[in-house]
């Protein structure tokens, strides 16, 4: 059984049990199958997704992997009541997940320095905020995506 | 600047003037520490360090006086007799009393009415005249000596002055003064303060020199009948009002809220349409295409509607956007449909010309954001405009105007609140955090700019900035035939969060007021978005005759 990251902060739960070896390991965990890395991924927090893309570029790759970022956002935000494919189909084109969550979805959990949001409840402010995201802060998240996606649009193509 | 070798004398014979000055300036600061700054005394220079800041001010004056009387002849620093100039203070001091003196030689009237009618106007406007007379005579004896205010009581000028914030306030009852001349009709008066405020101002930093800048332009326009370039070129004010969108978040916020109250009113719709007023560029629509595309049960059928003016080029800016919003609905799986009007004014338009389908097919929402009070520039216009809303049957109308009463009858009302309004509005934008001065943030003010000068120096059918606040609005609505919509607790919600995530400067303050939301600066509502519906729909009861 491998181990990632140990000295990732957070508590990894126990990795899923390996497929047989497909071919003999010469070396730790830097040679990877590429699926074994990213079911391991699947299981990570949203820091150690984005740490573990600095690795190398078969990390990199893996670790930007659309559906990875989509359980990273999905796993902790309020039912927004539409389906997944729905979602994908909406998501995706507007710039991905991973997208979705640096851009809008991190910065609004974190703690502001500024005068602390009116109704959210007091964060802990430490290395690992819960990161749980109410169904207002996700509809805002894809609008701020959505627009992000009709400037960049709208803007590239006046430059012809 | 340039000084006068052959003019110094030795260290002794000075004249009354310049020696009492230099005797002043000592005597003043006798235990002022007495070190000369070292730098400048290698460059020949005797300046105290305690000085320091008051060279600065005064050369910095002199380059503004210097400026502003080139016509009279720079040969002036030629005749001036320098006596110890490494005295670097005393001698700037002389040369402002030399640029000082000419100018107002040849027009001793003009020097005479600034004196003497800023003190004699009476109210509020001028500065009270029981403390101008202190006042006066601290900046007299700050920036000038005993002497030099005896030698000519003309020459006691504003020019002169160091202390910034007393001379904010003054440039604030100067405008004010000017302002109520300009309601007077006393031009020559008006003339006179407004080159005041330009000097005044140019002391002054940050917002508050900007606002001086364009109330002081405004007036000025006003003054002398020029007024502005007729703001034929709608892409340009397109072009700034992007701007403004990405500097501050009035807009975000309007469209936000506007979206929220649509969206509700099209929860059960399969077919839904939306009118803009004002399409722009089309920046509110992504927002609710992703909004109705991730709508449980699927996506209604979305057509948009979009209104401008004429382009003087005459490119097609509406089927662009409507381009635009096209590839975006086809991307994330929307039906969508899009027309394009050219209107000059919205009052020309026709509800039949727009293609309405009954409501059993398609739900309607009438969007209006800032496009309501230049309607008030023409008489009926609103009226027009209202009544063709009502016959277009909408589910919601949703509409975003300034929190200001810009549009009172009389002219010195209208000054002061768009002076405290836009200044309220310029230290947003400063206080927004916008580190480096970024093109973003001067073309936002140009915006604002503007529109100060629309308020200020228009009149009847130009002045299309008539700002009207909430109370009024709602008023015109209801006796117009329409109920309020409350926006609900989400909206609220995602205004505020839109704030916490964009405004790093946290003087933003969200607002609800009777179900309407209002975006304001610290204690100051500065817009206001309200959601209307026709009276007796919702309700089940009969449809009222208006409806008709």
């Amino acid at each position: 059984m491998k181990r990632i990251s140990p000295d990732s902060p957070s508590p990894q739960p126990n990795l899923k049990r390996v497929k047989e070896d497909p071919e003999p390991e010469t070396g730790g965990f830097m040679t990877l199958d590429e699926n074994l890395l990213y079911e391991v991924l699947k299981h990570v927090d949203a820091r150690t997704l984005a740490m573990a893309s600095c690795v190398s570029k078969l990390w990199l790759k893996t670790a930007r992997d659309e559906r990875l970022w989509e359980l990273i956002c999905t796993r902790h935000w309020a039912n927004i009541g539409c389906g997944t494919q729905q979602l994908r189909s909406v998501v995706l084109p507007l710039g991905g997940f991973r997208r979705l969550h640096s851009r809008y979805l991190w910065p609004l959990s974190k703690p502001q320095a500024a005068s602390p949001l009116p109704w959210a409840p007091p964060k802990i402010i430490n290395s690992k905020p819960p990161a749980r995201w109410g169904k207002d802060e996700v509809h805002l998240c894809l609008s701020l995506l959505s627009i992000q996606y009709y400037e960049k649009m709208h803007f590239t193509s006046r430059r012809r | 600047m340039k000084r006068d070798h052959q003019e110094i004398s030795g260290s002794g014979s000075n004249p009354a003037e310049s020696s009492s000055i230099k005797g002043k300036l000592w005597e003043e600061d006798p235990d002022a520490g007495g070190m000369d700054d070292e730098l400048l005394a290698v460059l020949g220079y005797k300046v105290r360090s305690s000085d320091m800041a008051d060279v600065a001010q005064k050369l910095e004056m002199l380059e503004k006086v210097m400026g502003t009387a080139q016509e009279d002849g720079i040969s002036q620093l030629g005749d001036t007799v320098h006596f110890n100039p490494s005295d670097l203070s005393g001698w700037v001091q002389n040369l402002l009393i030399e640029f000082n003196g000419p100018t107002t030689t040849p027009d001793p009237n003009f020097n005479d009415d600034s004196e003497y009618d800023l003190r004699a106007i009476p109210g509020v406007a001028a500065y009270p005249p029981v403390k101008s007379d202190p006042g006066l005579e601290n900046t007299r004896k700050r920036a000038k000596t005993e002497s030099s205010s005896s030698s000519s009581s003309t020459t006691t000028r504003p020019v002169v002055l160091i202390d910034s914030q007393e001379t904010g306030v003054r440039l604030v009852h100067t405008l004010m003064a000017c302002a109520e001349a300009v309601q007077q009709d006393n031009l020559k008066l008006a003339d006179a303060l407004v080159k005041h405020i330009g000097l005044l101002a140019s002391s002054q930093t940050g917002a508050m020199r900007k606002v001086a800048t364009y109330f002081a332009e405004a007036l000025a326009r006003r003054i002398y009948r020029i007024f502005p370039p007729d703001s034929l070129d709608p892409s340009y004010n397109d072009k700034l009002q992007m701007h403004f969108y990405e500097t501050c978040p009035y807009l975000k916020f309007a469209h936000f809220t506007a979206n929220q109250a649509i969206l509700e009113a099209f929860s059960m719709a399969n077919r839904v349409h939306v009118i803009d007023f004002g399409l722009k560029q089309g920046m509110q629509w992504p927002a609710l295409m992703q909004a109705l595309a991730l709508r449980p049960g699927g996506p209604p059928a979305f057509r948009l509607t979009g209104i401008g003016p004429p382009q003087p080029d005459n490119t097609d800016a509406l089927q662009q956007v409507g381009w635009k919003l096209a590839q975006l609905a086809e991307r994330i799986g929307i039906e969508f449909e899009f027309r394009g009007f050219v209107a000059n004014s919205l009052a020309d338009l026709e509800p039949e010309m727009l293609d309405i389908r009954p409501p059993e097919i398609e739900v309607v929402a009438v969007n209006a954001v800032f496009e309501l009070h230049p309607l008030l520039a023409r008489p009926g216009g609103i009226e027009k405009v209202v009544s063709s809303i009502k016959a277009m049957k909408p589910k919601i109308v949703t509409v975003v105007e300034q929190e200001a009463n810009h549009n009172g009858p009389v002219f010195l009302d209208r000054f002061t609140e768009a002076l405290h309004y836009y200044s309220t509005l310029f230290d947003s934008l400063e206080g927004s955090g916008v580190a480096p001065p970024s093109q973003d943030l001067a073309m936002s003010e140009l915006y604002l700019g503007r529109q100060i000068c629309n308020v200020v120096a228009c009149e009847g059918m130009d002045r299309v900035e008539r700002h009207e606040p909430l109370t009024q609005w709602r008023t015109r609505m209801e006796t117009a035939g329409f109920s309020p919509v409350h926006l609900g607790s989400n909206a609220y919600k995602q205004a505020s969060m839109l704030l916490a995530l964009f405004a790093s400067g946290d003087g933003y303050r969200v607002e609800e007021n009777n179900g309407c939301l209002m975006l304001g600066w610290h204690t100051r509502p500065l817009i206001a978005t309200s959601a209307w519906r026709l009276a007796g729909t919702e309700s089940g009861s009969e449809l009222t005759q208006e409806l008709s």
